[in-house]
């Protein structure tokens, strides 16, 4: 988070400052990418760059805190995701027997990120076993820096649903994490 | 059974909503042990970026750049040079816009090719009448011709329709009829036939010639043709008798219609040729071999 220093950064990248903008990129782009690489783990560069050039354009007309900021980024990117799912459906990928071994993702697996450290990479790939809502909404909470009421209003669900999501994804991470031997 | 029993175990529950809470709120320090592994995993996602995940700064701020946020940072430039907006060159669009953009081609190609198809319906139509009125025009014209000769118009003297009709109300002078020229074609069978005036000259004159009447043969192809002009037998002399007013000047109908099938029904008492402006029966022109049929 940029913290005290959001509104004079985001205003310094408003009148053109590079340097301001490149404070507000390095803050927000890591969390942007770990969403994106937990729901569309092959397009996530893509959709973070076709992001930033929304928010670049829309970036004089922005006005708000951080937590709008952030809120207006991953929408952003929310919507872009959105677009390239559209567009998965109408073009279907080409299937997996005709991709080389090599070149089939991976998800990680659970007892092999519980002999590791839990690093970033990690944590992402834990969250990409969950069902995609549940990932999402705690995704949008502890990446995003959202709370429940921003995140319904994202996804167009009630607080309660947020919130009743929210629990049962990490009651399953605690079951995946449990069942990996991690100890309680 | 003491009280102090505790309740039957239902499945463990090592944490409660609050806990739950507490961990999506990074709020760590009292959650059960149960969520440690969650919250830890959760703290590594808000770790720090690493420098994989800031890669793309450059290419990022390459775009700041590229769309114009760079105000501040650009040359001044004079008062007197013309600024003209910047439209940039290539805009990336997403993908929504791209399918917009290809649904508003499509539907502005439906547009042209209907407005084209149209346009040439149109044309080919305005051909069409154009060279109807040029064809169809000289068609119409022969065909009125042709109406006009298979069943004359009204008041023409060498119409067998007129005379039956009784529509005759003056009979021309001998000398206008000598001097009249014909305004019309005669009709007749075939375009290598004489006149039926030339043929009702060549009749009447050859029953001049001979006595008695009724001598000329009824399958001669003369009087055949004139039979089928007249429309019968019996009214060859009223068809004939327009041709042969100079024959009769002074006469009725009576001096000649002692002819073979020269009697006048009833209600032809009209059956005689009107007065119909410059053009007059009976100058056919001599046809071949008919040349000559006048009676005196």
């Amino acid at each position: 988070m940029v913290g005290e220093d959001f509104t004079a950064q985001l205003a310094a990248a408003q009148g053109g400052s590079e340097d301001a903008f490149a404070v507000l990129w390095r803050d927000a782009n890591p969390a942007l990418l770990r969403y994106l690489r937990v729901l569309a783990p092959e397009y996530a560069e893509d959709i973070a760059a076709e992001t930033w050039v929304h928010v670049i354009r829309g970036l004089p007309r922005f006005s708000g805190d951080e937590a709008a900021w952030r809120a207006w980024l991953f929408t952003t990117a929310r919507r872009r995701l959105l677009d390239q799912a559209r567009a998965r459906r109408r073009h279907p990928a080409e299937p997996l027997d005709e991709i080389s071994a090599a070149d089939v993702p991976r998800a990680a697996d659970a007892e092999q990120i519980a002999m590791e450290n839990i690093a970033t990479e990690a944590a992402v790939a834990l969250l990409s076993r969950l069902p995609e809502q549940q990932a999402e909404v705690i995704l949008l909470r502890v990446v995003a820096g959202l709370d429940t009421e921003v995140v319904a209003d994202m996804l167009g669900r009630s607080p309660g649903a947020v919130r009743v999501a929210a629990h049962r994804g990490l009651r399953k991470l605690a079951a995946l994490l449990s069942g990996a031997g991690v100890t309680l | 059974m003491p009280d102090s029993l505790p309740p039957p175990s239902w499945g463990s529950a090592p944490f409660d909503e609050r806990d739950l809470d507490a961990v999506l709120s990074g709020e760590t320090a009292d959650i059960a042990d149960a969520l440690r592994p969650v919250a830890d995993t959760l703290a590594a996602l808000r770790a720090p970026g690493v420098p994989a995940e800031l890669s793309g700064e450059a290419a990022v701020m390459a775009e700041f750049r590229a769309l114009g946020r760079g105000d501040a940072a650009r040359p001044a430039v004079p008062a007197t040079t013309l600024q003209l907006p910047v439209i940039p060159a290539v805009r990336p669009l997403g993908r929504a816009a791209r399918h917009r953009g290809r649904r508003r081609a499509a539907s502005r190609a439906r547009r042209q090719a209907v407005a084209l198809i149209g346009i040439a319906v149109t044309v080919i139509v305005l051909a069409v009448a154009f060279a109807g009125n040029n064809l169809l025009g000289p068609m119409g014209r022969a065909s009125t011709a042709s109406r006009s000769s298979a069943r004359p118009a009204e008041g023409d003297p060498a119409s067998p329709g007129l005379q039956a009709r009784g529509a005759v109300t003056e009979r021309p002078s001998p000398a206008r009829s000598a001097h009249a020229t014909p305004s019309r074609p005669s009709p007749s069978p075939s375009s290598s036939s004489p006149g039926p005036g030339t043929m009702c000259r060549a009749y009447f004159g050859y029953l001049g010639h001979r006595e008695p009447p009724g001598s000329w043969p009824a399958e001669s192809p003369l009087l055949r043709e004139l039979s089928q002009l007249a429309g019968g037998l019996s009214r060859v002399p009223g068809y004939c008798g327009p041709y042969l007013r100079d024959w009769f000047p002074y006469g009725g109908r009576g001096s000649w219609q002692r002819y073979p099938g020269a009697y006048l029904g009833t209600g032809d008492q009209g059956n005689q040729p009107q007065e119909r402006g410059p053009g007059q029966p009976g100058q056919d022109g001599p046809g071949p071999g008919y040349d000559g049929g006048r009676a005196h």
